[in-house]
């Protein structure tokens, strides 16, 4: 194929992936928004007002290592979230880098990339996760 | 109509016009790497020093964009030729670091946010790859 052909290609793959992936955002946040503001709002508030910060980061691993779905979908959660609960940048942070993690994976992760990178992998991700969330939080003070 | 459908889809339609054109460019430079870099490519990418192939290893996952099990296969064959660690690095930067849907986080995040979250990231990713290359 030549880089005319490519380029192409590219362009109707970009268009019908953008449809695709339009009309799956437009339909999934509309759900969150509904059952977002009808029920999960005042949960999540009360949630993370009665948590402590060691609980928070063990919930934004676990969230975030159980999320499912493309970061294109999370971040306008999150960034509702986050201004409804009051949610420190911190365990935001703490559930993007723990979506890295990837549970159902690990079987696929072992068969091609073998025990000793998926462990070290997923211990070094789950360990360093809270750091991530707590380095970006300084690191955005700075900027 | 449920009224409350309509407030909903009313929220929606507004982050729809903020973050739309954002996902566009994400998945036009996505389709475009995905045509124009093929697989083989990441194999020409490491030099053997295993100090800057780590490196190179981080730079090439962040930029690097699509579902993980894509990332296991790039790599598959390179285990056993390229150091250890420039292949962790790139695996963990590729799901840590979005430099591809960096306008995105951005929009909705906030810039300090998006830059000081890749950048964390990014270093994680090398200090990863650094510590598998001694370790493993």
């Amino acid at each position: 194929m030549n880089l005319e052909a490519k380029l192409i290609a590219a362009f109707v793959y970009a268009i019908k992936l953008f449809l695709f992936v339009s009309i799956i955002i437009a339909i999934s946040l509309t759900l969150w928004n509904y059952y977002y503001d009808k029920k999960l709002k005042g949960r999540i508030i009360d949630f993370v007002k009665k948590k402590s910060e060691k609980e928070l980061f063990l919930w934004s691993i676990l969230m975030g290592a159980l999320s499912m779905g493309s970061a294109t979908f999370w971040y306008p959660i999150l960034e509702r979230v986050r201004e409804d609960a009051k949610i420190k940048d911190r365990y935001i942070a703490t559930f993007i880098f723990a979506r890295a993690i990837k549970p159902l994976l690990i079987p696929l992760q072992i068969a091609l990339l073998g025990w000793k990178i998926t462990l070290f992998m997923n211990i070094y991700l789950l360990l360093i996760s809270p750091l991530a969330g707590i380095l970006t939080e300084e690191l955005e003070k700075l900027l | 109509m449920d009224r409350e459908w309509l407030i909903a889809w009313e929220k929606t339609k507004k982050k729809l016009k903020r973050i739309l054109p954002r996902v566009f460019i994400v998945i036009l430079i996505v389709s475009l790497i995905k045509f124009l870099v093929p697989p083989t490519f990441y194999r020409k990418l490491f030099t053997g020093n295993p100090l800057l192939d780590t490196f190179i290893g981080t730079v090439a996952g962040s930029f690097a964009m699509g579902n993980p099990t894509t990332g296991y296969i790039i790599v598959n064959p390179l285990i056993g030729k390229v150091f250890v660690g420039a292949i962790v690095s790139f695996l963990i930067a590729w799901v840590t670091v979005g430099i591809a849907q960096f306008p995105i986080e951005e929009e909705t995040l906030g810039r300090k946010f998006a830059i000081a979250r890749n950048l964390v990231a990014f270093v994680l990713a090398f200090i990863g790859g650094i510590i598998a290359g001694l370790i493993l």
